[in-house]
């Protein structure tokens, strides 16, 4: 395909109207509702002569990209990245792999990740958010995950062949997939992440869960509820500034065929904006799927 | 990043002391791995520094290789950048970062 959109909210669908108006092949993935849906009444957008609903809002929006032969398909996303021979983007859902030229990242931005003691200050020391870029460094080592969805299980069993033991840390949650036997489910809320100096070098040493106990660990992987448009970005090598994905005036990342729009570009998070950012970015990706 | 570009120095574990700790100016080391997808989309700002900035040295270490030497400074995480200074350890970022980050861990 040439285009996949991640995200059909107002950015994910811009996106999609103006790339199929551009003449490309267009399909959307998305996993539901996103924030949209939660806004109980819209009245600052352009055009609207009563309130509109969010939810109302976000299926027009869908139901007007269908009636131009956007493709859709239901499915979380749990991967990104390029293909063998560097020429496309390979998407990873739960059950599939879909490879495109061009995908663009419109799912919104994260919920920030819970304040857990000890989950920013040991980041690169031993918690990590990429489990297809730090597996190496847990040969033969005790790797846990921190999450309870399809997300987290993607990237325990991404650990599996190189760690000697996977847990998966729940943080107080029950697990929404069937985790596999080779996985240890701790389900406990984590109330810390430990750290040990050796050698002069501080390490992530254990999680700490409220119930008192400590769990040896040699690193955390964070993959909590679904993986957001940030988290994929940084599997893939697109630069994140805090916590936004940086791209440039034509919404395109610095890997090549990649582009972002939405909140998950940080700004004003608003439906005028998101769609604009969706508008540039479609005729942006169209554009360079026709050169390629 | 296979490309190691004439104005990059590959550090080693031999020529470490030599390259980044007995140098008299500012030296960034990055961290990194070829397979790994956000160490090659690192490399051009590393080249950029390297490039624009011939009062810094660029250096970069491959953990695959030397998987033993870089543990000795904790690198869990790649692509790492560590700043040194007359021999010290003066900042680390982990993650792909951008060109201003790295160049404002120098200056």
């Amino acid at each position: 395909m040439d285009i996949l959109i991640i995200g059909s909210g107002p950015a994910g669908i811009s996106a999609a109207l103006y790339a199929k108006r551009a003449g490309a092949d267009v399909t959307v993935i998305s996993r539901g509702s996103g924030a949209l849906a939660k806004a109980e009444r819209i009245e600052n957008y352009y055009g609207l002569a009563e309130p509109v609903s969010g939810a109302e809002l976000e299926a027009n929006g869908i139901a007007g990209a269908k009636r131009l032969g956007v493709k859709f398909v239901e499915g979380e996303v749990v991967g990104l990245a390029m293909n063998d021979d560097f020429t496309g983007l390979v998407v990873q859902t739960a059950k599939e792999k879909l490879e495109a030229g061009a995908v663009i990242l419109a799912a919104g931005s994260t919920r920030l990740a819970p304040k857990i003691p000890g989950l920013k200050e040991m980041e690169g020391k031993g918690v990590s958010y990429c489990a297809i870029c730090d597996a190496f460094f847990y040969r033969g080592k005790v790797a846990a995950v921190l999450g309870e969805g399809e997300y987290a299980l993607h990237e325990a069993e991404i650990l599996l062949p190189h760690a000697s033991k996977v847990m998966l840390f729940t943080n107080g949650k029950e697990p929404t997939i069937a985790i596999p036997d080779s996985i240890e489910v701790h389900k406990e809320k984590v109330s810390a992440v430990e750290a040990a100096t050796e050698n002069g070098t501080e390490r992530v040493s254990g999680v700490m869960t409220e119930d008192g106990t400590f769990t040896p660990v040699n690193g955390l992987f964070v993959a909590l509820g679904i993986a957001g448009s940030v988290d994929l970005a940084r599997k893939i090598g697109a630069a994140v500034d805090n916590n936004r994905i940086v791209t440039d005036a034509e919404m395109a990342t610095n890997v090549p065929g990649l582009y972002a729009a939405g909140d998950c570009n940080g700004g004003l998070l608003q439906v005028v904006k998101a769609a604009y950012e969706g508008a540039v970015a479609g005729l942006a990706a169209a554009k360079y799927v026709r050169k390629r | 990043m296979e490309i190691v570009k004439e104005n990059i120095v590959a550090v080693t574990p031999d020529n470490f002391e030599m390259e980044v700790l007995q140098c008299d100016k500012p030296v960034l080391v990055t961290f990194y791995a070829n397979w790994d997808q956000p160490c090659r989309m690192q490399q051009p700002a590393l080249d950029s520094i390297a490039d624009k900035h011939p009062e810094i040295k660029v250096c970069k270490l491959d953990v695959e290789e030397y998987t033993a030497f870089a543990q000795q400074f904790g690198i869990m995480m790649i692509p790492t950048t560590i700043a040194f200074k007359n021999g010290k350890k003066v900042k680390r970022a982990t993650g792909l970062r951008l060109e201003n980050v790295l160049l404002n861990m120098v200056q």
